[in-house]
Order: structure tokens, then sequence, then C-alpha cells
């Protein structure tokens, strides 16, 4: 973890448009060091591509997005040190196993020799069984996937972590093991920006959450001033605006 | 610059190569048509050096074996002489096969064949010829284009590519890694097989003497160079291309206009813009100057006069009756200068003309790494144009030198009057030496090849400065 002050993770006026479109209008927010954010809205709200910048697979056409108070922009390979990124769907090399995958990724992610004990520990701290730690990936369902992403964040301790609907099409008792570990991960410090469509995790997992729409933040809160049907009822409310 | 990073992608790369069944049993075909490739114009190769100095010895011996007899009928009797192969020629065919091998020497006529048409080098390629040269040249890219074709693209398409780039791995060192990862996992699927069945080759061909060992060193230099093109190619075409497909595509399109279009497009268009005579339009020119310069047989023809008189006036004579030299000889003499120094210009004139339309067909390399290789493999195997020409020059030489020692027999040997009928000693025909070719030095093709040489190095520079520049999209 970074011993950075200040928020982990900071939009300043962030825009992008996609020519004549404006997929994310002047986005301004912060992510604390152990908080966890999530960002709802409907599909074509801007929240992926809020990801996105952070992660500069996109440039931005105006503002800056921060990681521990670096310009992803500028000093893209330094901001990315301190990410972690599980997307929706975790993509990982079918012919290696969940180990060797796992492998792969830290050595790229700058682990030297993370030796093998402490991986396995981390694929089952992960929740994946250790008979799965060296079958090939081909066959792993989607929540397994997710697994050996969640033990990429565990063995790297990253200070950040951007999640692009990580517990769709998960089953109801991989997702509680997920929600488990980002709580942990929450405790130990790092912070979280997930976006989802969950309502009931956004409760049960979040300190913040965003809503977003037409490419702008439209409202921002605190979830423990609300109530799951609040926060539904609010939802629904700027979806229809 | 994360050396690690271009290590671990590297080191990925020759693992996923390895894992790839389709990729190994198309190496697999590749290496055996190589195999295939190899034994059989090892053999036609060996044959053909055998025939050729089995061939040579015997117009040396049928020479030397010639009865007593006039100079002049010896003179038209004639020379045979042989381009022996060179000994890397099993490796690259060149020009060889359609340059001719063998020319016949004789008086007066310096022979058509040695001006044939078929030796405009680019416009020889034989799609269907298939030598080890022409594995390496052609098919050896179309497996790189397999394998390494869709190695970005495959990886955005699966979602890895946003996977390994939020890890913090740069463009840079993804690229390169990339690249190098594929061309070691080339070189190591083939280069063991390649040196097994070159080297015994090489062997079998008696070339493994010291020249020899570095023009084949040089080759696999540059050939692995060709490689590095091909490869780096590939992932630049993928890393821009929106989807495996387009960029397979893409990739083979370049391999048919740079193997294939340019190769035999360029050299027509050589050929317009440099137009040569055909054959009979130049053989028909050439007699007609010949003749007009004088001819050898007919001791009286006007262009003679001159020296006629100038040798009446040396020796104090008033006729050439009162010669104490055979008048018919030096006309011989005097005439085979003229026609040649007719023939040689009108050579001199036709390679001219071919060096230009050669000229627009290498400026082709510029853009086919293809075109480079090839002239520079043809060269360093000793079967380029250049190695054909310097033939047909030695060889000329070679007669002209004979023609003219038989004609000062004739000066000196031959009496005058009752020419035809004498004869000179069987003895005389043993201190003409044999026609032996003396192939371009190392030094010579490498000098002449620079050119090539520096535009490959060039075209490697740039690639590698645009792969360590460029940045895709990771979706």
């Amino acid at each position: 973890m970074s011993h950075h002050n200040g928020p982990a993770l900071e939009a300043v006026n962030l825009s992008k448009t996609f020519g004549n479109h404006r997929a994310l209008n002047d986005l301004c927010l912060k992510v604390e060091p152990g908080m966890i954010y999530s960002m709802l809205g409907a599909n074509g709200a801007g929240k992926t591509t809020t990801v996105n910048l952070f992660l500069n697979f996109l440039e931005p056409s105006g503002g800056q997005a921060k990681v521990l108070g670096v310009n992803v922009s500028t000093n893209t390979s330094q901001a990315r040190s301190q990410i972690t990124y599980i997307p929706e769907q975790v993509a990982l090399y079918p012919d290696l196993t969940g180990l060797e995958n796992l492998t792969y990724f830290l050595q790229l992610a700058g682990h030297r020799g993370p030796n093998q004990p402490v991986l396995r520990g981390a694929l089952e701290e992960a929740g994946l069984a250790p008979e799965f730690h060296t079958k090939r990936v081909q066959g792993y369902s989607k929540g397994m996937r997710q697994k050996v992403g969640v033990a990429m964040a565990l063995v790297r301790r990253s200070s950040v972590l951007l999640l692009d609907e990580p517990m769709s099409g998960l089953d109801p008792a991989s997702a509680n093991e997920f929600s488990n570990i980002l709580t942990g991960l929450s405790r130990q410090g790092a912070a979280i920006f997930m976006v989802t469509h969950d309502l009931y995790r956004v409760k049960q997992l979040s300190h913040r959450v965003g809503i977003m729409k037409r490419g702008q933040l439209v409202d921002e809160r605190e979830t423990r001033d609300l109530e799951t049907t609040e926060l539904e009822k609010l939802y629904l409310e700027h979806m229809r605006l | 610059m994360n050396r690690t990073q271009v290590q671990t992608i590297a080191t990925h790369e020759i693992r996923q190569g390895f894992q790839n069944k389709s990729f190994l049993a198309l190496t697999l075909l590749v290496l055996l048509l190589f195999t295939v490739a190899t034994v059989v114009s090892t053999n036609a190769h060996r044959r053909s050096q055998q025939e050729i100095r089995v061939l040579q010895d015997t117009v040396a011996r049928q020479w030397q074996e010639q009865p007593s007899r006039h100079p002049h009928r010896v003179a038209h009797y004639g020379y045979l002489a042989f381009r022996p192969r060179s000994p890397l020629g099993f490796f690259d065919f060149g020009v060889s096969d359609f340059t001719g091998n063998s020319i016949f020497l004789e008086a007066h006529v310096q022979n058509s064949a040695n001006f044939s048409e078929a030796r405009q080098d680019s416009s020889l390629l034989r799609f269907g010829t298939l030598t080890p040269a022409f594995v390496f040249q052609t098919l050896i890219p179309l497996l790189v284009i397999f394998l390494v074709g869709t190695t970005i693209t495959k990886e955005r398409e699966s979602g890895t590519l946003p996977q390994t780039l939020s890890l913090g791995v740069g463009w840079k060192e993804l690229l390169l890694g990339k690249t190098l990862g594929n061309l070691m996992l080339l070189a190591m699927l083939t280069g063991p097989v390649l040196s097994f069945v070159t080297l015994p080759a090489a062997y079998a061909s008696g070339s493994l003497g010291e020249q020899n060992l570095i023009r084949l060193i040089l080759l696999a230099g540059f050939y692995l160079l060709y490689l590095f093109l091909w490869v780096s190619l590939s992932v630049i075409i993928s890393t821009l291309s929106s989807s495996s497909g387009r960029s397979t595509v893409v990739l083979l399109t370049v391999w048919i206009a740079t193997t294939s279009f340019l190769p035999k497009a360029l050299p027509s268009l050589g050929a317009y813009l440099h137009p040569a005579p055909s054959r009979p339009e130049f053989e028909h020119r050439l007699h007609l100057e010949a003749v007009g310069a004088g001819h050898g047989h007919d001791p009286k023809d006007a262009h003679f006069e001159k020296k006629k008189n100038d040798t009446l006036k040396l020796y104090g004579v008033d006729s050439v009756d009162e010669l104490p030299v055979n008048w018919r000889g030096m006309a011989m003499q005097e005439g085979e200068r003229a026609s040649t120094d007719v023939y040689r210009r009108h050579f001199e004139e036709l390679q001219e003309t071919y060096k230009l339309q050669l000229a627009t067909s290498r400026i082709g390399a510029v853009f086919s790494p293809y075109l480079a290789i090839k002239n520079l493999s043809a060269t360093l195997c000793g079967t380029d144009l250049e190695s054909a020409v310097r033939f047909e020059r030695e060889a000329e030489k070679y007669r002209y030198d004979l023609i003219q020692k038989l004609n000062d027999l004739h000066i000196h040997e031959i009496d005058y009057e009752g020419d035809k009928e004498q004869r000179v000693s069987s003895a005389h025909w043993k201190d003409f030496d044999s026609f032996h070719f003396t192939p371009p030095s190392l030094a010579s093709d490498l000098s002449r090849t620079r050119s090539l040489m520096v535009l490959l190095l060039a075209q490697a520079g740039l690639l590698l400065t645009v792969l360590l520049n460029m940045k895709g999209q990771a979706r």
C-alpha cells in the first residue's frame, strides 16, 4: 500500500468526447484510501469510460485523472503499477493454469519470483479450491476466473482497485465471498472504485455511491445515510429524469 | 525500458508458441519442405557440378588430342567454356538456370546465347521453384504472418490486452517483448533443423572453405534480419488493426505485393523505360556492323588496306607474296580484332541497358525486403547476374586470346602460298591453357551488395523505431 496523503483516486473536471458525442462531462470525484466507491448508472452513462480514463486506456479530452496524486496521462506506468483492475470478465490465457496465469501477470506487475505457496495461498483466500490451481483456465467458470483476478489483487496489495461490474453473473455464494474480500482489502487501506448495477451490493459494501447519467455525475451520497429502498428510489428517479 | 517485463513477455510468447498445435504443424510442414528442397537442390547441384567438371575435362582433352590441322580450321572447331556451379549454388539458384552455363567459343563470332533476354534478373522469379532460398524468402514469412499477425488483436479480442496494460506494462515493453519472443521462438524451432540440413548439404557441395563459411554466416545473419523485418511488421500491423481478420488480410496483401507483385511489375517497368533490343534484332545489327568492319576471310578487304601497306612498308617489300609472314593470317587477326571491338561495344551497351532495367527493379527493394534479400542471397551464393556476366566476359577474353594465338600460328607457321593445304603440328594444341572461370571474390560481392545490406539494416532500424514509439488501442 502507498503512503500517499490525499485521495487515492481523483477525477478533476475529467471529460471525454468521441466525435460529437460527449461521453463524460466535467467529472469531479475523489476516492479516499480505504473507501469503497460505487458508481451507478444506466448503460452508456459514462461509468466504464471513467474506468478506462483512470487506466489511461483512453486519453481524456479535458481535465485529469489521478491515481495517488499521479496524472495517469503523463505517468501511465507509474499510475497503473498501483492499480489492480478487475473487469466484468477477467481475461486469462486459456492454455495456462490458474496458477500459471497468476504467476505471469504478477511477474509483469513487477513481483519478482512470487513463490508458489504464497500464490496458492492467495488463490485459496480468493476462494479457488486447490484442485483447480493447476487446471487449465479454459475449463474455469466465470466465477473462478474472477477469483484469479482477486488473488492478483491480494498478492499485489494494490492501493487502488478498479472494478467494472465484477459481480455480474456470479452465483450468490461467490458474490458474497467476493464482497468479503473487498471489505477486507478496504480495511487494509485500499481505495476501491466499483462500477455496478447491483444496488444490494452497493448498500452492503460501499461507503459512497455516485449516480451517472449521460456522462455527468448527477448525484453522490454516503451510503450509510441511505436504506436500500431509498437508494433504489433515488436511482430510479435519476433514470427517469 | 523495463527489461524484466520485456523478458517475461518474450518468454510467455515462446511458451504460448510451443502450445499452439496448428502453428507447430505448419512449422513442421515448412521444415519438411525446406528439407525436401535442400535434398533435391543439393542432388541436382552436385550432378550438375560433376557433369560440368567431366565436360570441361573432355573439351580440354579433345582440344589437345586434335590431329595436325590448319590453325584456322581449329579456330572454327571451337572450344566449349563451362561455368562451374558455385559451391553455395545449391541453396539459391539465383539466375543460373536462366543464363546458361556454357558458351561455344569460335572465330569471328561471340555466340548470341551470351545475350539471352532471359537474363533480366527479377523477371526470372518462378513461384514454383522449390529451393532452400525460396522457402526462406517466401514461405517462412507466411509462417510469421500465421504466428505473429494476430498477436495483439487476439489479446485485445480475448481481453488479456487491457489486463496486461493495466498492470503497468508499457506499449514499448509489450511490443518489443512480443517481437523478440516470436523471433526467438522461430529461431528455436527452425534454426536447428535448418543448420542440420544446410551444413551437410554445404559440405557435400564442397562449400565449407573459409570464404564460403563466411558467406554462409553472412547469409544466416541477413536471413535472421529478414525474419526480424517480417516479425516486427506483423506486430506493428497487428497493433494497428481493429480485428484479427483485418490484420491477417493486410499482412497477406503486403506479402503478395512484396513477394509477387513488385518483383514481377518492376522488371516490366524497367524494360518499358529502358528497352533492350530483341534477340533477332540484336543479332542482325551485330552482323551488319561486324561485316562492315572487315571480314578476316577476305585478305583483300578494303578495311585492311592500311594495315597491308604498313606491313609491306615494315618488311620493305612490294606485295604480300614477298612477305616473310602470312598476310592471310594477319588479315584474320585484324578482322578478329575489328569484329571483337564491335561485339564488345554492343555487349557493353546491352549490359548497360540491363543494368538500368535492374536499377529500376532494385528501387522496389526499398519497399520490398524480399527483393533486397533475394538479390543479396543470390550474390552471396554466387548465382547472381553479375557472376553470369563475369563468366561471359572471361569466356570472351579467353576466346579472343585463343583465336589470336591461332592466328599467330597461321601467320608464322603457314606459308602464304598453298595456305589451305598446310597443317601445323598437333603438339601446338598442348600449348593452349584450358579455360578456368574465376568467380567474383567475397570482397567484390560484399562491395556490390553494400547498398542492399544497408537497405535491410535501415528497414530493420525503421521498424524497430516504430515498434518502440507506437501505441495501440487497449480495447
